[in-house]
């Protein structure tokens, strides 16, 4: 069933699916299914879809690995259809962290402070058209990630 | 992910280890966790054959890196390394002046391959379609 909403950016998305995961790495693929059906649902751009899911890989695999760490947390996928283009919003509770800003390292901060960056960071910068995060006042991470679909 | 391995002779011995699957954070791990043994067994030259590999993300990649380390006998960053490891990564790329010489792929699929030439990986491991041509390429070079 489709939702119409339209998110705080005041642009329009169509709520198409949501799933919910626990965070840990072996969810990934089951994320990524999930994303690659429904993006394949709206376009039958195959590298479209392809950047998208490996986009949204990069994403949880930092919010598992970095943001929760080997605390147990849920993570929400949200896909829509936006104007011309493919939306998926990201929604944990682990302590934040904003992937959209990334910092030169600081080698005085512990390993497991340490903000990731680097290879993940950049290839979801190249693959998608916007990125965006916030910062929910109900305490959660919200990242979106939008991948135009019109040439 | 499935991990094969074969054993080849052209120059040199080469080993080829064939990847099936995704290779993501859940199954990065053990690729480094296989090139270290076949290391330990005495390969030095290897070929990775991604042929099979539908999926691969910057795990993937931090899996090439720390296997093209261990191929020329130098111990891996930690993969928990986190940044520094990353950052290592793209230094190396950066300041790469060519080929890895003990460690090439084999059949990357196109995405694989899209992901291999955005990140600057394509200008430090080489990439062949022909399995004949990537086993030959792997000369006797004196370290």
């Amino acid at each position: 069933m489709k939702v119409a909403a339209t998110n705080n950016r005041g642009y329009y998305c169509l709520k198409l699916a949501t799933l919910r995961i626990t965070s840990e790495i072996d969810n990934l693929a089951k994320a990524r299914r999930f994303v690659e059906e429904a993006a394949a649902s709206l376009t039958d751009d195959a590298e479209v879809i392809g950047d998208l899911v490996l986009a949204v890989d990069e994403a949880l695999t930092n919010v598992i690995v970095h943001g929760y760490q080997d605390a147990a947390g849920m993570i929400e996928i949200e896909v829509a259809q936006g104007q011309d283009a493919l939306v998926v919003h990201l929604r944990d509770r682990a302590p934040g962290f904003d992937p959209t800003r990334v910092p030169a390292p600081d080698i005085n901060v512990p390993l497991s402070r340490r903000i990731p960056g680097g290879l993940g960071v950049y290839m979801m910068r190249r693959l998608t058209d916007e990125l965006h995060y916030q910062a929910t006042p109900e305490g959660k991470n919200e990242l979106t990630l939008v991948k135009r679909t019109a040439k | 992910m499935n991990i094969a391995t074969e054993q080849v002779q052209a120059h040199v011995p080469v080993t080829i280890m064939k990847l099936q699957g995704e290779l993501d954070a859940s199954s990065y791990l053990d690729v480094i966790a296989g090139a270290k043994q076949l290391y330990q067994a005495g390969t030095r030259n290897l070929l990775l054959d991604l042929s099979d590999v539908s999926f691969m993300s910057s795990s993937g990649l931090v899996a090439l890196h720390s296997v093209a380390t261990l191929m020329r006998g130098q111990e891996p960053l930690d993969p928990e390394a986190g940044w520094s490891a990353m950052h290592s990564i793209a230094n190396d790329i950066e300041t790469a002046g060519g080929y890895e010489a003990h460690l090439k792929l084999l059949n990357p699929q196109p995405r694989v391959e899209k992901t291999l030439d955005i990140t600057g990986f394509k200008n430090i491991l080489e990439v062949f379609t022909d399995k004949q041509a990537a086993v030959t390429a792997f000369e006797a070079i004196k370290d």
